[in-house]
């Protein structure tokens, strides 16, 4: 009797100070007042960058050089950039949630500019923490892949630091070998394929003994839904409305279950499966093609050349007969946020410098990956594994799903793709749809 | 913040003013002499203890639990609103129509059904194999106990490699000597879950065995001696004498283990990633928080499995009777 009352009267005093803490948490954060502007105490306008690799990488020390450059050509001018590297050691989660807690202390905390995964651009250009750049841009976005220029609501909120995009690698002895010729593959590479020739390759490895492709099934995370999303899109259909806020009658449409049902058939044929080893295709010749994004491209050059002596390249995406081609796009840019300081002539500055084409052709150099940019992608061969991925960004490149609520879609594409494992298409979409919505919903406000 | 750190500061300085007055009162009234001197150097002793425990310990949770009464989502830190009771009937909800909170909940059940009583039989057998007054038992002992030295992380990465659904997996080339298809262990619905209960056991048990030895050691030799002129067994021993001596050591491994247990989110995390039928509470609660970025909600998770582990804790030690 005596330790029920006690019970009680500690879960009364736990709840009162849950309720304490809670309006006093109502009172949001720090929201430290606006400033005009930041500087040292030489009287040089400060303006900081964050970005999301180690400074000792090849990437991290591109954007040092980037930044040095910077300072030195804006030294006469009193504008000094300070870089930060906020490694995602922790994963791309503890990044955001550096940037939630700085946006939250307010008064110039949080960096004028940081880098961030472009589907992310929704859920940060609406809840405010990125600055729309639009009027401060002006037409300096046209030189730009339109694709690759992060809106939303029809306004600029970032600007890439460099693309990926992804295809299909191929082993070019190992596919001639299965009787697949060059001139296949070139009009394949120059004219795009459908899923059903694709299909018919596959068929052609699986006769001559091999694991026809590796879709990367059992990649997941953001992975996964980087690398297969376009399919879905191929097949003529959208994963939730154009405003990010419904999933139901566009997850679960006739066109959308298509490209779902296409991975399904690659599946259940023995065209792939979720248990390849990642290095497979790249150490040996038992895996015929390899989906992977462009950061492929110098690993196969510098570490695994050896296995690709007899030749190698990249095929497009396929997509349904009678639908357009669809290709992945979108890899980190670089966006203003509204951190309390008024002025941000100094920020658009640096934007501006860490996506010239000095800088780009630095960053991408450092990554080997392709630049966003239409003013230096211009020598690429149609049928090179840069030219392939170019191509398809500029002609068929399509965003991920802009909406608020992108990291569960992510989850719930994922789940979608365990799922085919062993239910049908159509069970696992209109599961995972109800679900999706669910959280869209939840996400709203 | 500022305003709900100052009313936790002052309910803590409460609670500290309080024991202190306490113990005026029972020294006046078992007219002992109250040193206020010495029980005031006592008290400034402990408060840098206390102020870093209220910083690093009773602040994050105090607020982490205030937050489930709120919407707080990561992307809106300066617009939380207080909404009563609203996250906790939205988790309902999800248990209701069985989504991803009800698969959650199946599996920490699953996980901590198995994982107690394996942990901690396993621990208690070791210990009482290294306890043997035998030659070598001490390298048993190391052994046994390394893989509680090793990180998480680490082991959670092994046991990926040992079980890789190809070629590269040690289990599955040790299967294919004897022709037998590569099986994805991690993917398969039934089992994935035991595979992660295994992992666990195997690598918390020595830690457990570690505090079984020294429990043991406590038993004194004459009652076995006693029971030996008696005519008892092995196994009578061990019922009889053994296990009552070992009931407070037990009592403490089995709530450790159990609330250990129910945070389980490492293992699934990293050998199998987010999926529906290897996802824990704890797994749930941070891809609420980082993931779909709804801290409001995360936080109700968290003050839901707060008050279910402590009450089960609470029966536990009525159950087991603690000394």
């Amino acid at each position: 009797m005596k330790g029920k009352r006690f019970l009680v009267k500690a879960a009364v005093l736990m709840l009162a100070v849950c309720c304490i803490v809670s309006f006093a948490a109502c009172g949001g954060g720090g929201k430290g007042e606006e400033v005009e502007s930041r500087t040292d105490k030489y009287g040089n306008t400060l303006v900081t960058i964050m970005v999301h690799k180690d400074s000792s990488t090849k990437e991290g020390k591109a954007y040092q050089k980037c930044v040095d450059d910077f300072n030195a050509a804006y030294k006469s001018k009193n504008i000094k950039a300070q870089i930060t590297f906020v490694a995602q050691t922790s994963g791309v989660d503890q990044y955001e949630a550096t940037i939630s807690n700085l946006y939250r202390q307010g008064g110039g905390k949080l960096y004028d500019i940081i880098s961030f995964d472009a589907p992310k651009c929704a859920g940060y250009a609406k809840s405010g923490i990125l600055y729309d750049m639009t009027s401060a841009l002006g037409d300096y976005t046209d030189n730009f892949i339109s694709e690759s220029v992060n809106r939303y609501d029809g306004k600029v909120y970032g600007l890439p630091i460099q693309e990926s995009s992804a295809g299909f690698y191929y082993n070019k002895v190992v596919l001639n070998a299965a009787g697949i010729t060059d001139g296949e593959i070139a009009g394949y590479q120059t004219n795009g394929w459908t899923f059903e020739q694709f299909k018919a390759v596959c068929e052609k490895l699986k006769a001559a003994g091999k694991t026809a492709v590796d879709m990367q099934l059992a990649a997941g995370g953001e992975t996964c839904t980087y690398l297969l999303y376009p399919l879905g899109n191929a097949a003529g259909g959208e994963y939730v409305s154009a405003d990010g806020k419904t999933a139901d009658g566009y997850l679960n449409s006739a066109q959308t279950k298509e490209g779902f049902q296409f991975i399904k058939d690659c599946i259940d044929n023995g065209y792939t499966n979720y248990q390849i080893d990642g290095k497979a295709f790249l150490t040996g010749d038992s895996v015929g093609m390899y989906l992977s994004s462009g950061w492929t491209i110098p690993d196969i050059k510098e570490q695994y050349k050896d296995n690709f002596t007899g030749g190698w390249g990249i095929l497009p995406y396929p997509h349904k007969s009678g639908s357009d081609a669809v290709s992945a796009t979108g890899s980190w840019s670089f966006g203003i946020t509204n951190n309390g300081i008024r002025n941000k002539d100094a920020a658009v500055e640096l934007i501006k410098w860490m996506t010239s084409d000095e800088s780009a052709t630095t960053i991408t150099n450092a990554t080997g990956m392709i630049a966003a940019k239409s003013t230096i992608n211009k020598n690429y061969e149609a049928t090179s594994p840069e030219g392939v991925l170019y191509n398809q960004l500029v002609n068929s490149g399509k965003a991920r799903p802009s909406m608020g609520a992108y990291a569960d879609f992510s989850t719930e594409f994922n789940l979608i793709i365990t799922g085919l494992r062993t239910d049908s298409v159509e069970k696992v979409l209109n599961e995972h749809t109800t679900s999706l919505q669910t959280k869209i919903n939840r996400n709203d406000r | 913040m500022l305003i709900g750190a100052l009313s936790v500061f002052i309910a803590m300085a409460a609670a500290f003013g309080t024991v202190a007055a306490v113990d005026v009162v029972k020294a006046k009234k078992y007219k002992e002499r109250y040193r206020i001197r010495e029980c005031g150097t006592a008290y400034l002793m402990l408060l840098p203890a206390v102020a870093l425990a209220f910083i690093f310990i009773v602040l994050p949770i105090v607020y982490s639990l205030g937050y489930a009464f709120t919407d707080f989502h990561m992307y809106y830190p300066n617009d939380i609103k207080f909404i009563g009771l609203d996250n906790f009937k939205e988790l309902f909800r999800e248990i209701g129509v069985k989504g991803e909170l009800y698969h959650a909940i199946i599996n920490t059940a699953i996980f901590v059904v198995c994982v107690v009583p394996l942990q901690i039989g396993l621990a208690l057998v070791l210990a009482l194999f290294t306890n043997r007054k035998k030659k070598g038992v001490k390298i048993f002992k190391v052994c046994f106990f390394t893989p509680v030295v090793i990180s998480l992380t680490v082991t959670s990465f092994l046991w990926v490699q040992i079980l890789a659904p190809n070629a590269s997996g040690l289990l599955n080339s040790f299967l294919s000597v004897f022709g037998a298809e590569p099986i994805d262990f991690l993917a398969q619905e039934k089992t994935a879950m035991l595979w992660i209960v295994l992992m666990s056991a195997w690598q918390g048990c020595g830690y457990q065995m570690l505090i079984f030895s020294s429990g043991l050691t406590n038993i004194r030799d004459d009652l076995y001696e006693a029971a030996s002129l008696d005519g008892a067994g092995s196994w009578q021993k061990f019922l009889h004498i053994t296990l009552p001596g070992l009931r407070s050591t037990l009592l403490y491994i089995t709530i450790t283990v159990f609330v250990g247990a129910c945070r389980v989110m490492i293992q699934p995390m990293l050998m199998t990633d987010y999926k529906l039928h290897t996802v824990t509470l704890s797994y749930y609660m941070y891809q609420l928080g980082y993931g779909s970025k709804l801290v409001g909600l995360s936080s109700a998770v968290a003050l839901m499995m707060t008050v279910v582990i402590g009450i089960i804790t609470l029966l536990q030690r009525k159950f087991l009777k603690e000394d």
